[in-house]
């Protein structure tokens, strides 16, 4: 939870999400979410592929509209994409045709508010480490380059939300935790609500103010954990131990419950 | 093979092409010209004076001279022959064929002739070409983009682009007002066509992620489309372009040859009616250079403006 913040608020209602999946019928990737993040908080999704965190990041988006239930941000109701809610997809997805630099300042650009003179851009790509390599283009890029690309794109732009999906999936243990560290100094900065979806349960107790954990088929939340721990986090301290072990029990038994076969 | 013996082919292939033409005896009645020999010796020294500078230079392109030497070679071994099958053995019967200091005499003694003619032709090319171009890309992106143009126009697309656009050449040239409109048109209209399927499927088959990524960072319809889908369709745009070329040259020579009174097309038939053969050949090497000229500019422009792209096609 950042203190103080004061907007950022987002309610998930009855929250249904079915897609028609062409022959094999209907999907139904989510069914009754109920989830409201305060303002400021820091909450992570985590739970067996294929569970929908991803749908419920682009419900929340506004790139997904929900079959039942109502999502909403400060009381206004989502009902399309907007610079307020930023998501950082799954793949990092950068304009190919834009090399680093314009790729983080696309969103800048986009809303007409890019300043020549004023050098976030540049800092936000310090920021990610990625200094020197504003000219390249994103072929030019490892997949962990181009996936911190990707979220300084999101970070530069100041949204009120950020939704992140799997943001560090693709990097090294060293460079994961110093983005995770990033992170929380840029949330705390900038007091930004965030949804992070991760397969990390460590990543999840060591940045999150509440794990949401959830299950598939159809995709539900199980538990809420709240984290309860002081920032700084140690990573090997008894309570950390203790809540990885709760989650990972949880994840485990409600795999069992479901027995899917894929997932063996 | 070392470098410098590659180097050292081209000039081979030089002795052989003055060796052959003037001193192997042959029944030509008609004194020999000095052109060829002037035009070997001054290509043999434009390649040693660049070679020379580029190693002093210490230049990587040095490599790439040795590299491609044998082709020079091979020029000059091509023009040997060429000249063997016609002059020394008249396998190959004139007046159809002409040797290469017929043809070499051509440029010298009517060049600026040439030189108007290819300026004329250069002139309808782009003229048309980059009205087709224009409008087809206008088309591509309306029916890329608006799904209601789409409806209309793809049809249209499909019905007449694939016709050949020098069908309607005889009768275009009797509509307008002009030969040179006429032409103008019929080029046009043969690179609309591609420029417009390419346009509109580059725009169709841009991926969504795309459109969802600028969303979320805030852009409107006229940045997706601005930003988003033109740069993104940027490499199917560049084919069209391609394509059209290719359609514009044959479409150019047509109209040349069909009614135009000037242009390369123009100089050919003049000269076949006139049984100037050397004056065909000489004028088909200046289409083939000005082609693969416009070509590679084209291609040029391409890498320029796609090196985002990994795998761009090389020239
Ligand atoms: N556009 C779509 N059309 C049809 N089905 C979809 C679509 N998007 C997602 N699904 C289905 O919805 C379910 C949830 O997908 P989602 O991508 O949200 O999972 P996830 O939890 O993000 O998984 P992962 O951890 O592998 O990323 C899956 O069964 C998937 O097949
Ligand atoms: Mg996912």
């Amino acid at each position: 939870m950042v203190e103080g913040a004061v907007s950022g608020n987002i309610e998930i209602k009855d929250v249904d999400k079915v897609f028609n999946a062409g022959e094999e019928g209907e999907v139904v990737a989510l069914r009754g979410i109920n989830l409201s993040v305060r303002p400021g908080e820091m909450v992570a999704l985590v739970g067996p592929s294929g569970c929908g965190k991803s749908t419920l990041l682009r419900l929340v988006a506004g790139l997904e509209a929900p079959n039942a239930g109502t999502l909403a941000l400060d009381g206004n109701p989502i009902d399309a994409p907007h610079y307020e809610r930023g998501l950082a997809f799954q793949d990092p997805s950068l304009f190919p045709w834009l090399n680093v630099f314009g790729n983080v300042a696309s969103g800048l650009k986009a809303r007409k508010i890019f300043d020549k003179d004023d050098n976030e851009v540049q800092s936000y790509i310090e920021k990610i480490g990625l200094a020197g390599f504003e000219n390249h283009y994103p072929h030019q890029l490892s997949g962990g380059m181009a996936q911190r690309v990707s979220l300084a794109r999101s970070f530069v732009n100041h949204p009120k939300v950020f939704l992140l999906d799997e943001p560090f999936g693709a990097l090294d243990a060293f460079t994961r935790m110093y983005m995770q560290d990033e992170l929380l100094r840029i949330w705390q900065e900038d007091g930004t609500t965030s949804m992070l979806v991760t397969h990390d349960v460590d990543e999840a107790i060591y940045l999150a103010d509440r794990i949401v954990i959830m299950t598939p088929r159809p995709g539900k939340i199980e538990e809420i954990i709240e984290v309860g721990l002081r920032r700084p986090r140690a990573r090997n301290v008894e309570e950390f131990l203790h809540l990885r072990a709760r989650i990972l029990e949880t994840l485990h038994f409600a795999e069992k419950l479901q027995e899917l076969p894929y997932y063996l | 093979m070392k470098p410098l013996t590659r180097l050292l082919l081209p000039y081979l292939g030089a002795a052989a092409v003055i060796v052959n033409y003037y001193f192997v005896p042959d029944d030509s009645i008609l004194s020999k010209k000095p052109y060829l020999l002037v035009v070997t010796v001054a290509i043999a020294a434009v390649y040693t004076a660049y070679w020379l500078i580029v190693r002093a230079a210490k230049s990587p392109k040095f490599e790439k001279i040795a590299y491609d030497a044998p082709k020079l070679l091979a020029l000059f071994l091509a023009v040997a022959v060429w000249d063997i099958l016609i002059l020394k053995t008249h396998v190959l019967p004139g007046p159809f064929f002409q040797d290469i200091t017929r043809i070499l005499g051509v440029y010298i003694e009517d060049g600026l002739q040439l030189v108007i003619h290819a300026l004329y032709s250069l002139r309808l090319l782009f003229t048309g070409y980059f009205i087709g171009l224009g409008a087809g890309f206008l088309t591509g992106v309306f029916a890329g983009w608006f799904a209601r143009a789409r409806y209309w126009i793809m049809p249209i697309v499909k019905l007449i682009g694939p016709i050949p656009a020098t069908v309607w050449l005889p009768l275009i040239i009797i509509i307008m007002p002009t030969l040179f409109a006429g032409s103008v048109f019929t080029i046009a209209f043969g690179v609309w066509f591609p420029a417009t399927l390419m346009t509109a499927t580059g725009i169709m088959s841009v991926p969504s992620k795309y459109y969802e990524v600028a969303q979320t960072l805030g852009a409107d319809n006229r940045w997706l489309l601005f930003h988003v889908a033109l740069p993104s369709s940027i490499p199917n745009l560049f084919m069209g372009a391609f394509m059209g070329m290719g359609i514009s040259c044959v479409a150019l020579i047509t109209a040349e040859m069909l009614g135009v009174k000037a242009g390369l097309g123009y100089f050919i038939n003049l000269s076949t009616a006139w049984a100037e053969y050397n004056k065909v050949f000489a004028a088909i090497v200046v289409i083939i250079i000005v082609f693969s000229g416009v070509i590679a500019l084209l291609f040029k422009a391409n890498s320029k403006l796609l090196k985002w792209q990994k795998d761009s096609i090389q020239w």
